[in-house]
């Protein structure tokens, strides 16, 4: 048996009995034996086969079960999200109405609130100016252009808030804090009172989250950026330009016909991504982007058929890169547009660009501050319009010119940021 | 088709068409040769029951896994082979595990003739407990099943060397243990006569 194995080792001859006597202990089964042993390999199969059963049963079970729990779950989260998580919608205006475009004309002297479905809050202090830009049921987006605006929103899970101030953007989830924006003095400030913010836009370096208690003030012309803490509870919106309580009159005859080869911003849909880009742009602090785009297609040809906000959005970032010829060219072109409640702020910003163009003029400057103040008296920027007027006219003319703007001043505007100023030309000899 | 008739290949295709008639001649044809193989590698009776019951559960099962039926036989080996090997390697590490050592003696083949035939395959039985499991399934294969060197590599999936060294290495092992045993090492002697005629 072992014979084509030639190199086999030899076992030990007491090995090879023991061997033997291990192979010839085994005997074969008997037939019945073999019967028995067969009918217990079918019930072997039969136990596995059930067992088999039984696990796909269960491996069934519990991909349905989870099946059924993510379903749950996610029927839940929606159900939750739509119950629990009301759209944002306006529920009411108290304090004033909501003009074309989403502005907020205020009727009477205690501010403008709009009051949202879900809670929130959005109160404008008197004089302020801001605008609905944007109201949608996953959120709002709201701006402040001139004066100080107090916030409420209710935290949500889903709602998303943005607030615009000047070129600042504010996100908000649940919190309550004021903004405000002074484009005069370009000088931005918001208290947190409660919550999370982040702050975006130029000097904050591509933005700032600040927590509950903290004050944010930002000034563009000096480019400083303070972030100071406050005591809890002493947060007060502080209203700016009392006394221009009444309402705006009635925008006043343009003094230039308008072009008919002006576009409203609505006729190309490629326009109006522009305008949402430029107004993102601005905000973020990509002036150059801006001035970019303008050079690309052209100064004459972005001027011609530029809408209004992005004539506003040129201008804004032609002033901060001190390009100040394109700056008055792009106001200069708004004047040209049909008139609105926004087309008076280019008389005023027309103004504040002359004093800084290098061949402006300090009587031109007062033109255009004169020429503000006949057209928007109770105008977000007449104090400052009517400030501006006195400081030059007290540099070209000297105080005794000077002195009856600033009697007219205090009378006007008594806590004006130039009512220092002012008191002080009174005192002069 | 009668069982009794058939060949290894017709039962093969029956088995793989899973007709009744083939699963029960493939048990009486090769059950007894794999009952046989079991209780010499193991040494008992009813844990060679067990093996075998195994083996027939995975023939059965992956009969469609045979590409030639005319080598139902091998195939039907190979499976004994991998289920005892298998088997010697849960035993062994059985008894590294303290709590899963059992005190109770081996069975050994108790249809032995006799008390001292039975004490001597027992002593045998412990020897082999001491080789490593693919060592005593070569000697179990060649020594008391009489396969050749190739058939053990064919069916174990080893190289013949590898076979070869496996059946060197027990042989001296067992052949060492043996003569230094002087009770054992009487057996060349006729001492015992326990041994069957």
């Amino acid at each position: 048996m072992i014979s084509d194995d030639a190199d086999d080792p030899t076992d030990a001859p007491a090995l090879v009995v023991l061997t033997e006597l291990g192979r010839d202990a085994a005997e074969v089964h008997s037939r019945a034996e073999l019967d028995e042993g067969l009918d217990a390999l079918r019930a072997l199969f039969a136990r596995r086969l059930a067992r088999r059963c039984r696990l796909v049963r269960l491996a069934l079970v519990g991909a349905t079960a989870t099946t059924c729990l993510l379903v749950a779950l996610k029927l839940t989260s929606v159900k939750h999200a739509q119950v629990s998580e009301p759209p944002v919608a306006v529920s009411r205006i108290d304090g004033g109405t909501e003009l074309e475009g989403g502005y907020l004309a205020q009727s009477g002297a205690v501010g403008v609130k709009v009051i949202f479905s879900e809670g929130s809050t959005f109160a404008l202090t008197p004089g302020a100016r801001g605008r609905l830009r944007s109201v949608a049921r996953d959120g709002a987006h709201l701006a402040v252009e001139h004066g100080t605006a107090s916030l409420e929103i209710t935290q949500s899970r889903t709602h998303r808030w943005l607030v615009e101030a000047g070129p600042f953007l504010v996100t908000v989830k649940g919190t309550v804090f004021t903004v405000s924006w002074d484009p005069a003095s370009e000088r931005f400030e918001l208290r947190l009172r409660h919550g999370r913010v982040v702050v975006s836009g130029p000097v904050v370096n591509g933005g700032i989250a600040l927590e509950a208690g903290q004050r944010l003030v930002v000034s563009l012309p000096r480019a400083e950026t303070l972030i100071t803490r406050e005591p809890p509870g002493e947060v007060a919106p502080a209203p700016i330009d009392v006394a221009a309580l009444a309402p705006a009159p009635p925008s006043a005859a343009p003094r230039r016909a308008p072009s008919t080869a002006a576009r409203p911003a609505s006729a190309s849909p490629a326009k109006g991504a522009r305008t949402r880009r430029w107004a993102a742009d601005l905000a973020s602090g990509n002036w150059d982007r801006i001035l970019a785009d303008a050079d690309g297609d052209g100064i004459d040809a972005t001027l011609e058929h530029a809408d209004r906000e992005e004539l506003f959005a040129l201008a804004a970032a032609a002033r901060y890169r001190r390009r100040t010829d394109l700056a008055r060219s792009a106001l200069m072109a708004e004047r040209r547009r049909p008139r609105e409640a926004r087309s008076l702020d280019a008389l005023f910003l027309l103004g504040r660009v002359e004093e800084l163009r290098e061949r402006g003029t300090a009587a031109q400057a007062i033109a255009w501050y004169d020429e503000y103040l006949n057209q928007a008296p109770t105008g977000p920027y007449a104090a400052e319009a009517l400030g501006r007027k006195m400081i030059l006219t007290n540099d070209a003319a000297g105080p005794e010119r000077a002195r009856s703007i600033a009697r007219e001043y205090l009378l006007r505007f008594p806590t004006g940021s130039h009512a220092g100023a002012a008191h002080a030309l009174e005192r002069a000899p | 088709m009668s069982g009794a008739r058939a060949r290894d290949a017709d039962v093969a295709a029956g088995l793989i068409a899973g007709e009744a008639w083939a699963i029960a001649e493939t048990w009486h044809r090769f059950a007894p040769m794999v009952l046989l193989t079991a209780e010499r590698s193991l040494g008992a009776r009813a844990e060679a029951e067990d093996v075998v019951q195994e083996v027939f559960y995975r023939v059965f099962r992956r009969a469609r896994t045979l590409r030639d039926p005319d080598r139902l036989r091998s195939f039907v080996y190979s499976f004994a082979v991998r289920v005892l090997k298998a088997e010697l390697r849960r035993r062994k590490v059985r008894g590294w595990i303290p709590f899963l050592k059992t005190d109770a003696p081996p069975e050994v083949l108790f249809r032995a003739a006799d008390f001292e035939s039975r004490d001597l395959l027992a002593q045998l039985y412990a020897l082999l407990d001491r080789l490593t499991p693919r060592d005593r399934l070569v000697f179990v294969l060649r020594r008391m099943e009489s396969l050749t060197v190739n058939e053990i590599a064919a069916t174990m999936n080893l190289s013949i060397s590898t076979v070869k060294r496996s059946i060197t290495y027990a042989s001296a092992r067992l052949s060492r243990w043996v003569e230094a045993d002087p009770e054992l090492a009487g057996l060349a002697r006729g001492e015992h006569w326990g041994r069957r005629p």
